[in-house]
């Protein structure tokens, strides 16, 4: 028996006094950690070295509790940033207009963690143990020898709440945490993110709100370790229940526990939570439950069902992954059994006859939260993979479907400034019935519908087996082909000596100008000297932002034409359109000499004749 | 050295100097302005008409040589919008008595800039030498592609500042443009030349460039430019500078794009397949990249299927172009119009190679 250890008696009682079991029984050493192994022990090498860690996983697997275990292991303490009550501004205002005694300086929150991150990096082992040194410093103690005496005790900087603010505070911070990353010398520090699940529509809203996925980038760039937490595995899960059970002598049989472990969804701390609100306030059997060991090869005691829709009631509530939402339309599963049973079904004409499908389209597009202009974008890319290669007229048929489905998305989201497709939307239609529908939320979730039932209507499942998925290519070919069509229009501009509007309209500088600019100036030394520029910022389909920059960057200066920005940018550029053309003044000699190794029967005479 | 294009170079400068193409338009636009004032104009008609060219010219003929000296400024403009400032920026070409610009190259915020613009154009009216305040002109190219609002916008101030500003517009559809914009203006047809025409064109341009032109090339390069005037001059200096002297039977440059777009149709008529149809999107993503209007790329490849298609199979091949253009008007991301487009054809070609070989 454990209890007659002393961490673990005080830990027992835990239920009675204060914290939740997630808090108090919080893994005390790296085995007991829900992390993966290889994971773990990559945080330990971080430790043993030193230097900075990112760490980044979904909720509840085990970063933070990772760190702190293999900190206690080599023997450091952890300093947790605690993000300051912020001040209030209503406060702060009225405070101002008070006696000097009572005034307080505004400092927002993300001042105060860039202030923290910069004394992290520079006064490291004074300024973090400000509150133990203050009784040496008082008693006149010389700096040296406090910092010397301070670095002996070591800690390690554990960062886990990351201010978010408007894109200002956004690069401030991002700068601040890799300014941190970069610096050696100071105490280990781990910044730990959580990484949120993928969904569809709703990244655009919140632009500015700082991703674990940027923090995990800046600091990967200035040289910090990276380790990637997964979700916590169902035997870890399982392994911490039962331990917690154990302690806390909760009288719990392995199926229950897997009832718990399975609607957890990776997360032990939700999984804890749902461990103790169903255990409150039961007797305790005041004996261990004896470790019923499962055998190799035994198969598992499925849970009951009275079991697991209690262990639904206490779990978190989990949306459908974006991926995971595609899947269900692409794959597009179905009943194939009991279809006699179906009135009416041999009735039907048996090209559109479809067996009854696995899943409602609405409701798994409303809890996996993607817009209709999302989920469309994504099935169009990945639909005609899905389709058995000899049914042509049913692709059709399916990009029909989504062709009509695009344009209602966009009649629905266009007028609100785009992105709109929330969560909230799907949620409110149908909600209240007094209440004036937007239309555009009706056109909105129409698409959806028939984007998604399209689909799977037209879709015949090939044989082939799993496929990858990939993201949809549209809005990144517009954007480079924005980019072209600047760098086509500054060409043309280029060719007509700066004049950019006597070309034509942008479509046919682009189909007219451009080809014969090209082929103009390809053919030989006479038509290169008619076109000053060809496109050299030119990118390529399927090149992204960094590689395009990256050839950019190799573009030597002078090659490029000049963008009608980079023309005004000082003195504006001035030109007159009646000093070329057929009424402009004859050529002068000098003109005539230099043309006269192109043009061979171009003299002097004849020239005055074109005016 | 001003070796400037030849499309550039002949541009007539002046009403008069419109003889060969568009000279009746350019005698009644002469006659209008000779009566002194100038109402709202619109030009609309094919490109590589001479839209362009007559608007430049009618305000020569209004302003003088002085309009012809223009500077290039990128203009920003601050737009207080109830809590948030919109900055805009945009091209400009001015003069002291006119500017022009595109402002549907901004995209969703073109209504700031035609507001914007005309008030302040109308702040500073140009006063002629009796100390008459006369007006600016606004020329503004693509008003069939500015949004709704920019229209609704164009369409209130341009009655309010009427005294002090005059609107040229020019748009290559009239139907895009609102009815309520094209009833303020006076309307000028700029039909595309005929073939004749253009040969004429062609001719002039190359007694003006001491080349002797042979009719038969002539003849081909005005066939194949599609009644298009830059097209033509554009292709008549490509073929200057590939091949002089001419030879009657000298190519012809198609333009890349073109041949490219052949292409994909040929390899839509070899083979009906999803995997097919997935080779098409890169193929069709690889032309928008290249800025080749998604309208455009449709037009060319419906009327390179139809060349080798039955007829039962055109009139499909016809509805289901306009069907998808029609969508493609309306919105949403042209490649998803233009391969439903593709896999339709593939469908209904498959089924017609079905039913009639088994």
């Amino acid at each position: 028996m454990r209890a007659s250890d002393g961490a673990t008696t005080t830990r027992a009682s835990a239920l009675s006094s204060t914290g939740t079991l997630g808090e108090t029984h919080a893994p005390r050493t790296l085995a007991e950690c829900v992390a993966a192994k290889k994971k773990v022990e990559r945080v330990r090498a971080w430790l043993a070295k030193g230097g900075a860690l990112c760490a980044s996983g979904p909720s509840g697997c085990g970063k933070a509790s990772a760190i702190t275990c293999a900190a206690r292991e080599f023997g450091y303490g952890v300093e947790e940033y605690a993000a300051a009550t912020p001040t209030l501004w209503r406060e702060r205002a009225h405070i101002e207009n008070g006696d000097d005694g009572t005034r307080v300086e505004y400092s927002s929150k993300v001042d105060e963690f860039v202030a923290y991150c910069s004394r992290a990096t520079k006064y490291a082992p004074l300024a973090l143990t400000l509150t133990s040194t203050k009784t040496n410093e008082s008693d006149g103690r010389s700096g040296g020898g406090t910092t010397s005496m301070m670095a002996s005790r070591k800690v390690v900087l554990l960062i886990r709440d990351i201010p978010s603010s408007d894109a200002n505070g956004r690069a401030r911070v991002l700068e601040a945490l890799r300014a941190l990353a970069a610096s050696r010398g100071g105490p280990p520090v781990a910044v730990v993110v959580t990484e949120e699940e993928e969904r569809g529509g709703h990244r655009s809203g919140r632009s500015a709100e700082i991703s674990a996925k940027d923090v995990r980038s800046v600091m990967e760039k200035a040289g910090a370790q990276i380790v990637d937490f997964n979700a916590a595995t169902t035997a870890a899960i399982t392994k911490a229940l039962t331990r917690v059970c154990e302690l806390e002598h909760f009288d719990m049989s392995p199926s229950d526990i897997d009832a718990i472990v399975q609607n957890s969804h990776g997360d032990v701390r939700s999984a804890l939570g749902a461990l103790e609100f169903w255990c409150f306030g039961k007797n305790r059997t005041g004996r261990t439950a004896p470790p019923t060991k499962r055998k190799r090869g035994e198969p598992k005691e499925a849970p009951s069902a009275v079991a697991s829709a209690r262990a639904l009631l206490s779990s978190r509530d989990q949306g459908l992954g974006l991926f995971h939402a595609l899947g269900k339309f692409l794959y597009n599963k179905r009943d194939t059994h009991d279809l006699m049973n179906i009135a009416g079904f041999e009735t039907l004409d048996e090209r559109l006859r479809r067996p009854p499908q696995r899943y409602d389209p609405e409701d798994v597009l409303a809890r996996s939260g993607i817009g209709a202009e999302t989920a469309v974008g994504f099935l169009f890319e990945n639909f005609v993979d899905f389709v058995d290669s000899r049914s042509i007229e049913w692709v059709a048929a399916g990009e029909r479907y989504l062709s009509d489905a695009f344009l209602l998305a966009r009649g629905g989201v266009g007028s609100r400034g785009g992105g709109m497709a929330s969560r909230g939307g799907w949620e409110d239609v149908g909600d209240d019935d007094d209440a004036v529908l937007d239309p555009n939320l009706v056109a909105e979730y129409t698409a959806g519908s028939v984007a998604t039932r399209g689909v799977l209507f037209s879709s015949k499942r090939s044989a082939a087996g799993f496929l990858p998925m990939r993201g949809p290519r549209a809005a990144k070919m517009e954007r480079a082909a924005a980019t072209n069509s600047e760098e086509v229009r500054a060409v043309v501009a280029a060719a007509l000596e700066g004049d950019f509007s006597v070309g034509g309209t942008t479509n046919a500088v682009a189909t007219e100008m451009l080809p014969a600019l090209r082929l103009i100036a390809g053919s030989s030394a006479l038509g290169a000297s008619l076109v000053p520029f060809l496109p050299t910022k030119w990118r390529h389909p399927g090149e992204d932002d960094a590689q395009f920059t990256a050839r950019m960057a190799t573009v030597p200066e002078g090659v490029a034409a000049p963008r009608p920005a980079d023309l005004t940018k000082g003195v504006a550029h001035a030109l007159d359109r009646g000093a070329r053309g057929s009424h402009a003044r004859p050529l002068t000699l000098d003109d005539l000499d230099d043309m006269e190794d192109d043009i061979e029967d171009a003299s002097g005479s004849e020239s005055d004749d074109a005016w | 050295m001003s070796a400037a294009l030849w499309v550039d170079k002949h541009r007539p400068h002046e009403l008069g100097d419109a003889t060969t193409v568009n000279a009746r338009t350019a005698k009644h636009l002469k006659l209008l302005i000779a009566r002194g004032d100038c109402p709202h104009l619109f030009f609309h008609g094919p490109s590589g008409a001479g839209k362009k060219t007559l608007a430049l010219a009618v305000l020569r003929e209004i302003f003088g040589a002085g309009v012809e000296k223009v500077k290039l400024e990128n203009k920003t403009w601050k737009i207080d919008q109830n809590d948030r400032g919109v900055e805009v920026e945009l091209a400009m070409m001015s003069s002291n008595f006119h500017c022009e610009m595109n402002p549907s190259d901004c995209g969703s915020k073109d209504r700031y800039v035609v507001q914007e613009v005309i008030k302040e154009m109308a702040r500073s009216r140009p006063i002629d030498a009796d100390g008459i305040e006369g007006y600016k002109v606004l020329v503004l190219t693509e008003v069939d592609r500015l949004s709704r609002e920019a229209q609704y916008g164009l369409r209130r101030t341009m009655e309010k500042y009427s005294a002090s500003c005059r609107l040229f517009l020019i748009a290559e559809r009239p139907s895009k443009v609102m009815d309520a914009l094209q009833s303020r203006c006076l309307p000028i047809r700029v039909p595309g030349p005929s073939i004749e025409e253009i040969e004429n064109l062609l001719h002039e341009v190359a007694k003006k460039e001491k080349l002797e032109l042979p009719p038969e090339l002539a003849t081909r390069v005005a066939q194949a430019s599609g009644r298009n005037m830059r097209r033509a001059l554009l292709t008549l200096e490509t073929c200057r500078v590939m091949n002089y002297p001419f030879k009657p039977t000298q190519a012809v440059q198609t333009t890349d794009w073109e041949l490219y777009i052949n292409q994909i149709g040929s390899e839509i008529l070899a083979e009906q397949s999803p995997s097919r149809l997935l080779q098409v999107r890169g193929r069709l993503y690889e032309l928008f990249v290249n800025c080749i209007p998604p309208e455009i790329i449709l037009t060319n490849l419906a009327k390179a299927l139809m060349k080798r298609v039955d007829v039962e199979v055109k009139h499909q091949i016809c509805f289901w172009a306009a069907h998808f253009e029609v969508r493609m008007q309306r919105g949403g991301k042209p490649i998803m119009h233009l391969e439903a487009f593709v896999a339709q054809f593939m469908a209904l070609y498959k089924s017609h190679l079905v039913a009639a070989f088994g």
